[in-house]
């Protein structure tokens, strides 16, 4: 590839008497317009073109600093060169000066510096330009050479750009402005003005880089092979460097040149928090719960992808593909290969061939010899004014697909009816982004792909331009042309209001205060007696016909109590004449099955036979219930089921009192007591949850 | 660093688990519960690559043995409901079905009894629950055990639990009204019967499916417009992690290392190279600075500054900015990174569903895209991103959902040479036809599952040849079409309508080996009385890294790998091959 043009670019700024003024009371002056547009010119360099040189020219400075001026006596007067060409830097900017100055100077005999300056300090192959800003106030003193110096400066190519006044407006008038419009017209220079200057330096430009090819030959079957070269054309990648770090020195708060950042990499043994010698490392991969050590893997039984390549698989109805097939790292566009007019005809009827089929290739590219392969789709890509091409995507494979679960969206309760469909449709004619922008946009439609910029990375690079000029200083929120890059347009948003109040009518919203985490809530949770409600678990849950089996269940003969259902098992039993004393043992077992083998914290069903049978023996003898819970909360307090003994409180269920039996040995103090025993022991750790995820989110932080 | 990878967050805690149960009962198809046995075999050998999923194994239908660790009578407990280790996978594969006795009279409600201790006693959380009952559907369990059995599918249903029956049979037969009704209770409004399987390979993708954490990237409010707003997940339902990650053992003893990367300061010293020999001193996150060059000056900030710039556009948010027609964004020109997924949250926001579906009705009959602004997590950038509809995605059981687009920005475009000539030259209508009946012999039906990665695949064989000590077949290389497809092209025909394509322009020397074109990088001529001078007054510092490259190619040709080694251990080497040369 043919190395990028380096551009070499003199900026002459008037700072004399003539720009000092605004034309207008409320107007910046012409001098604070060229010293912005300046600014933001050099910053762009700095950002995007790093490799250019630039140069500064100050006309009607105090000084006289020129070659021609110590040449020739007397003339190129009030001419300073600022700032040799050199590759732009942030010391230009903070060299330009803050007011302009009372002299004036000649801006004819300026670009004549500049030339000379071009001419006699660049070398090779650089684009030269003469950035020229004066109002043309005050008038050049044009001799007989005129003709002659536009002719060298069209022999050495050198390009004369005149931003500011529109020199080509009928307003202007005379033979300074005649002049000058023969300078941009011959050289194939611009006229604008500061307003389209700024507009179009709006936004930093990212760095041009020459694309990658890849040269590889198209093989079809075994014996086909088509040369053709491969391009990067979309790529998801960084603007932005990698950050370095440095250690502050805490005198002056900047980084220290003494001192650096090290990244100390230790190996430590997870068994015994040993350090252990990098020679002693060996690679190994978890399966299955064992970490297996793969130095001894047999390296021929690894997979061996073969040569570069890029071999069609076969070709599929472009409809099968989906977004969610592809994957990788952006587009790439293939040619045929570059001065191979055979080849370029042959991928040429591949393209129209597939266009008119509806289909499009697979490959398999292995990029280099040994390579994992890929699968690529190839997309025929016919765009008149642009290219005709294949298109190059990455297909993931299977194993690359989560098989995730998702609630159903199938049931009745979220059919949506006509009536809010068409409140969509209503709005998505109204949302039409395709019409966004009125007369004052160059394009009617917002947003466009690939046109618009990253307003993060604009905002990086903002600050990075403004620390630069202000160390010290805290940094600047987004400016305003940063935020509209993703603002509705205000017409659109107009237009959107109606529809939008139309959708809240027609839908049933309700917003959702975020829970505490659940898992917390479960332990703490003394005071709110709806917590057994399984809130997440059964939200999708279809109700059954409970009835058919109630009756199902009614009808068959009960000889024991089950964990299905021991309420009702129970009724049944003492209603065949059974005592509380006999069935008690069944009871407390099912009890205990129901909170012991249980995983999901609800347990209702304990809790009421746990009623149940408190009921009972409140009616009929206390020591029933008292005695077996006795035993079993301190084999609760023994499982740490700290949980289901706040809900033994919480629930009522606690031992039966003198006040309810007079037969029961116990009285509410004694039970009072004993609960806040209890209360000294909920001291389940549950922090920990919380504090691995705030280190978590810092790890995120550094990605 | 400024990757906007978004790290997946877990919504729903835990890990999916669930119990297999496979029915031994009645002698005559004894073979239904071999093949459900093999499926399951196969299906935890294919789980313990990951360790996502907890998975338990019983028979039921079993003659009274005493075997079982619960003591019910009916079921015996191959596997316990944890994540299967290599001696699980062990265990199993020893054990056969054949050689447990049938009980007298199939019971099921025991066995799903005993399926509600697995799930309590199962130390992980679990994410999500369910039950694959692998069975044929002819012989119900006796009279006295439907009751209750129906009992207790009701209490596993009522507590969130999937109840998945996958029917196990050759051919179809009829099925017994009894699991009818039991369909009915699982399944809700419509009782799908399940269809006959019999392959060991399509039994184990059933049990296979949903068998991934059900992660969202975020979750959050998605703006429509003022004060209307819907809840939504943010899904990646494809990602590409290439090969599993590598951890490190300590050789001495096989105990698992782990890297422990922190920064420490050192003082910048020129005589001594060699950072290992330094001082080294704990860097305090205070005293860090981060910097970039730009225009010859590093420009600092302070960590803090450093997340300040990163994201100064505020929370997490989804904003609807307007709609497009759906073919202003095409894929083959279009494509920046792996799509994500958009799917209605009811936790955020209740009723989200139905406006969700409206939207994504409208979107489908006016043939547009929705363009939003979306920022997934605090760290991430705000992006454009355009919402297509899709209707089950990689034929998961999702009805609806939105990929999610990413749009290219100004900065993702490339420039890129027009290659073609300005005179082309245009084959006749004989090539293209030719071309046309090329395409279409090579014309292939393509799913999201049609190619297996083949590295991983010959990976995991390599792994469990060693883990398991077991030898498999090699796996099929799903990228590479089979030769006998191919042999319908008529190359002969193709170079006589297209050409040779040798190059009639001038062609850059190439090597003869490969065809590439001769490496043009420029060869370090290695001054050896230099080298030996600074090695001997220890400025080996001083070459560049590539010159250091080249110098321990000459001085250890067959040395160690250098791609991607530091420069302080490029000077290491050269100082200790020096001394063995010079």
């Amino acid at each position: 590839m043919a190395p990028l043009n380096v551009d070499a670019t003199i900026i002459v700024m008037d700072i004399g008497r003539n720009v000092s003024e605004s034309e207008d009371k409320n107007d910046k002056s012409f001098f604070k317009s060229a010293r912005e547009c300046v600014i933001r010119i050099i910053e762009r360099k700095i950002m995007s073109r790093p490799k250019d040189l630039i140069g500064i020219i100050l006309l009607g400075s105090k000084k006289t600093n020129n070659v021609l001026a110590e040449q020739c006596d007397g003339a190129f007067r009030h001419i300073e060169v600022l700032c040799e060409l050199t590759a732009p830097n942030w010391q230009v900017l903070r060299d330009l000066p803050e007011k302009a100055l009372k002299k004036e100077g000649d801006w004819f005999e300026a670009l004549i510096v500049a030339a000379e300056r071009l001419k006699n300090s660049t070398f090779g192959k650089v684009n030269k330009k003469v950035i020229l800003m004066t109002n043309f106030q005050h008038p050049a003193v044009i001799g007989d050479n005129s003709e002659q110096v536009l002719n060298g400066f069209v022999e050495d190519k050198i390009e004369v750009d005149i931003i500011g006044p529109e020199i080509f407006d009928d307003v202007y008038k005379g033979d300074d402005i005649d002049l000058a419009r023969k300078f941009v017209e011959v050289t194939d220079g611009v006229n604008v003005t500061f307003e389209n200057a700024m507009r179009y330096l709006l936004f930093h430009r990212k760095k041009a880089v020459t694309p990658m090819l890849w040269n590889v030959g198209l093989s079809i079957g075994e014996s086909i092979s088509i040369p053709v070269s491969v391009y990067g054309r979309i790529r998801d990648e960084t603007v932005i460097k990698k950050w370095q770090k440095a250690v502050k020195n805490p005198v002056t708060n900047t980084a220290s040149t003494v001192e650096g950042v090290y990244r100390n990499t230790k190996f430590i043994s997870t068994e015994n928090q040993t350090e252990v010698e990098a020679e002693n490392i060996i690679p190994a991969y978890m399966y299955g719960g064992f970490a297996v050590p793969i130095s001894s893997t047999n390296e021929s039984m690894l997979y061996n992808s073969g040569d570069k390549c890029l071999s069609i698989y076969g070709f599929t109805n472009t409809d099968n593909i989906k977004w969610h097939n592809l994957t990788g790292n952006g587009v790439s566009y293939l040619f045929g290969r570059k001065g191979n007019k055979k080849a370029q005809a042959t991928i040429d009827t591949l393209i129209h061939c597939l266009k008119d089929l509806n289909m499009v290739g697979i490959v398999r590219r292995v990029y280099n010899k040994g390579n994992a392969p890929v699968m690529h789709v190839l997309f025929p890509v016919i765009d008149n004014n642009d290219f005709i091409c294949l298109s190059l995507v990455a297909l993931c494979f299977k194993e690359d697909i989560k098989s995730m679960a998702f609630p159903p969206t199938n049931l009745k309760k979220y059919n949506s009816s006509e009536e809010q469909i068409n409140a969509f449709k209503d709005l998505i004619k109204a949302m039409d982004l395709m019409n966004a922008n009125d007369e004052n946009y160059d394009d009617k439609e917002a947003f466009p792909v690939a046109e618009t910029v990253n307003p993060s990375i604009q905002y990086i690079l903002d600050c990075i331009a403004f620390r630069a000029m202000n160390p010290g200083k805290p940094l600047p929120q987004p400016r305003d042309d940063i935020i509209m890059l993703f603002k509705v347009p205000s017409l659109v948003e107009k237009r959107a209001r109606e529809p939008v109040d139309r959708l809240k009518k027609l839908f049933v919203l309700k917003e959702i205060e975020i829970k505490a985490k659940k898992g917390k809530q479960k332990v703490n949770n003394t005071n709110n007696s709806t917590s057994f409600n399984n809130d997440i678990v059964t939200e999708d849950v279809p109700k059954m016909n409970l009835q058919l089996l109630q009756k199902l269940h009614l009808s068959e003969e009960v000889t024991s109590i089950g964990t299905i259902d021991p309420i009702s098992d129970m009724k049944a039993l003492l209603n065949k004449g059974k005592t509380l004393a006999d069935l008690k043992l069944e009871i407390v077992e099912v009890i205990e099955n129901l909170i012991y083998i249980n995983f999901d914290d609800d347990y209702t069903k304990a809790l009421e036979t746990m009623r149940f049978f408190r009921t009972e023996s409140v009616n009929n003898e206390p020591s029933h219930y008292n005695d077996w819970l006795v035993t079993f909360k301190s084999n609760l307090m023994e499982r740490q089921k700290n949980n289901v003994l706040h809900m033994i409180i919480e629930e009522k269920l606690n031992l039966i009192t003198k006040d309810e039996n007079s037969s029961s040995s116990f009285t509410l103090e004694d039970t009072n007591k004993e609960d806040s025993q209890l209360y000294e022991n909920d001291t389940i750790p549950n922090s920990t949850e919380l504090l691995i995820s705030s280190e978590l989110n810092d790890l995120y932080d550094e990605m | 660093m400024d990757s906007d990878d978004e790290i997946d967050m877990t919504t729903w805690k835990g890990i999916p688990g669930s119990i297999i149960l496979i029915n031994i009962f009645d002698s005559s198809q004894l073979n239904a519960s071999v093949i459900s046995f093999e499926a399951v075999l196969k299906l935890i050998k294919q789980n313990l690559r990951s360790n996502s999923r907890v998975i338990g194994v019983c028979l039921y239908g079993t003659k009274c043995s005493g075997t079982s660790t619960l003591a019910v009578p009916s079921v015996v407990q191959l596997l316990p409901l944890a994540v299967p280790t290599i001696e699980d996978y062990k265990k199993m594969k020893s054990e056969s079905v054949t050689t447990y006795d049938q009980a007298n009279d199939l019971k099921l409600s025991e066995v799903f009894w005993h399926c509600s201790k697995m799930f309590a006693n199962c130390k992980r959380i679990l994410s999500d629950r369910s039950i694959y009952i692998l069975t044929r559907l002819d012989i119900p369990p006796i009279e006295t055990d439907r009751r209750p059995t129906k009992k207790r599918i009701v209490d596993l249903i009522g507590l969130g639990i999937n109840v998945k029956i996958i029917n196990i049979s050759e051919n179809v037969y009829d099925i017994h009204p009894f699991y009818h009704e039991l369909l009915q209770m699982i399944c809700l409004d419509d009782v799908i019967i399940p269809e006959p399987i019999y392959k060991i390979d399509d039994i184990v993708e059933l049990m296979q499916q949903n068998s991934h954490r059900h992660l969202a990237m975020a979750r959050l409010k998605f703006q429509i417009g003022e004060n209307f707003s819907i809840g939504v997940g943010v899904y990646k339902l494809c990602k590409s992690y290439g090969m599993p990650k590598k951890i490190n053992l300590n050789q001495d003893n096989n105990d698992i290392v782990k890297s422990d990367n922190s920064l420490v300061k050192v003082a910048r010293n020129v005589q001594n190279e060699n950072v290992e020999e330094m001082m080294k001193v704990p860097l305090l996150k205070s005293e860090l600075l981060y910097y970039q060059e730009y225009g010859n000056e590093r420009i600092e900030f302070a960590p803090e500054e450093l997340n300040q710039i990163k994201n100064p556009f505020g929370p997490p948010t989804m904003k609807l900015l307007g709609f497009k027609p759906k073919n202003i964004l095409c894929k083959e020109k279009w494509f920046l990174k792996e799509c994500a997924f958009l799917f209605p949250n009811e936790d955020v926001i209740e009723g989200s569903t139905i406006a969700f579906k409206a939207l994504h009705s409208a979107c489908i009959e006016m043939s547009v895209i929705a363009i939003c602004i979306l920022c997934a997590r605090t760290t991430t950038k705000p992006r454009i991103v355009a919402l297509s509809p899709c209707v089950k995605p990689f034929n998961l059981s999702v009805e609806i959902g939105f990929d999610i687009i990413y749009i290219p920005n100004l900065e993702n475009l490339k420039d890129v040479p027009n290659n073609n000539e300005d005179e082309p030259i245009n084959f006749d209508e004989t090539s293209a036809s030719f071309m046309r009946d090329l395409v279409n012999t090579l014309k292939f039906d393509y799913n999201a599952e049609t190619f297996q990665n083949p590295k991983l695949q010959y990976f995991y064989r390599a792994l469990e040849a060693l883990a398991l000590d077991e030898q498999t077949d090699e796996p099929i290389d799903t990228t590479i079409r089979e030769r006998s497809e191919l042999e319908s092209i008529d190359s002969e025909m193709f170079y006589q309508l297209f050409g040779s394509f040798d190059s009639t322009t001038t062609k850059r020397p190439t090597s003869s080996k490969n065809g590439g074109p001769v490496s043009k990088k420029k060869v370090f001529n290695i001054d050896e009385n230099l080298l030996q001078e600074r090695i001997r007054s220890s400025k080996v510092m001083e070459y560049t890294v590539s010159e250091l490259k080249d110098i321990i190619k000459y001085l250890k040709p067959n040395g160690p790998g250098l791609t991607g080694v530091k420069k302080d251990k490029l000077v290491a080497y050269v100082y200790e091959y020096g001394k063995d040369v010079f």
